[in-house]
């Protein structure tokens, strides 16, 4: 005599037999089967003729394993997400170092003026680079090229900055507010051009193989 | 029967936009996407579940637990704010894949 009650809790053993541990894609999967079963009963089949079709439906459990391993991970619209977030909290905490930065050199108002418009500047040029950038920007899909670019990006800006604090500023004789506002807007380029090769990067990773404007 | 790629792809879209019209849950989408296919757009059942999974874990959907009109217990999903925009983007870009491959058929028989 067939026992359905005794053939599912069979099943929710195979189940777990095959790696679907946690407790809540296992319920709602019971859920599902019980679900099919009523509704094949409801066309007339039997019990277990019920049970074997709404097993064959559900699939078996090392499949299902596989896939529902794969919910734990990042995707790529995460990872924008994610770096969102943190190039905004970067960019926050540095117009707010700055702007502490600028009070405590007793700026006069063109200085004030100048050190606010970089400030500015910096975060338009962020704000484009972010989200106009992508559609714009050509794909490399290379990856000797995405790494060149990253690295180029990434040392461009360094270098830019040392060349300003050794070369460029030593030429000139500045005032505590004029040297404030200068490092301002020498931080520009340097955000900037590693902002810029890293979104090259991202655009790349998430588009390999097309370049369908999204 | 449609291949098992597009059938995939498919997926997230149909699930999106079938939760724009309400909440559901995973029984009822498996049905309702049979229904409106006729039966040519067919899921492993089970597998419906990773999905909704990871939709919800990327912030597209939510889901909560509550009982049917029989008292049976049920997960219902419902669409969140990012989920709305993920399916404008999906029906953007399968209206543009469908518009290329309807002017190219109409070549065809031009």
């Amino acid at each position: 005599m067939f026992d359905l009650e005794k053939s599912i809790a069979d099943w929710r053993k195979q189940m777990l037999a095959a790696g679907i541990k946690t407790p809540v894609p296992l319920e709602e999967l019971e859920i599902h089967l019980r679900e099919e079963i009523e509704q094949q009963m409801k066309f007339g089949l039997s019990a277990q003729t019920a049970f074997s079709i709404a097993v064959e439906k559900i699939g078996q459990g090392n499949m299902l394993k596989t896939e529902f391993k794969k919910v734990g991970g990042l995707d790529k619209a995460q990872r924008r997400k994610a770096a969102g977030y943190f190039y905004s909290a970067i960019l926050g905490f540095y117009t707010l170092a700055t702007t502490c930065a600028m009070f405590k050199c007793n700026l006069s108002t063109n200085e004030w003026l100048s050190g606010l418009a970089a400030q500015t500047i910096l975060l338009c040029v962020a704000y484009f680079v972010w989200h106009m950038a992508p559609t714009w920007f050509l794909v490399i899909t290379s990856r000797r090229v995405q790494s060149a670019v990253g690295l180029i990006g990434g040392i461009s800006g360094a270098i830019w900055f040392l060349v300003f604090a050794n070369f460029v500023l030593p030429c000139f004789d500045f005032t505590t507010g004029q040297l404030m506002v200068a490092i301002l807007w020498a931080m520009v380029p340097t955000l900037a051009l590693p902002t810029t090769a890293f979104l090259l990067l991202d655009k790349s990773e998430s588009q390999p193989s097309t370049t369908t404007n999204s | 029967m449609i291949r098992k790629e597009l059938v995939a792809a498919s997926a997230e879209p149909l699930i999106l936009s079938l939760l724009a019209k309400g909440e559901s849950y995973g029984y009822a989408i498996i049905q309702e996407v049979k229904a409106r296919s006729d039966g040519k757009l067919n899921w492993t059942d089970g597998m419906l579940y990773p999905v909704l999974h990871r939709m919800e874990h990327r912030g597209l959907i939510k889901a909560r637990w509550g009982e049917s009109e029989t008292g049976r217990k049920r997960k219902y999903y419902s669409l969140k704010k990012d989920g709305k925009t993920a399916m404008a983007k999906h029906h953007e870009q399968w209206s543009l894949v469908h518009s290329v491959l309807a002017g190219l058929k109409k070549e065809q028989y031009v």
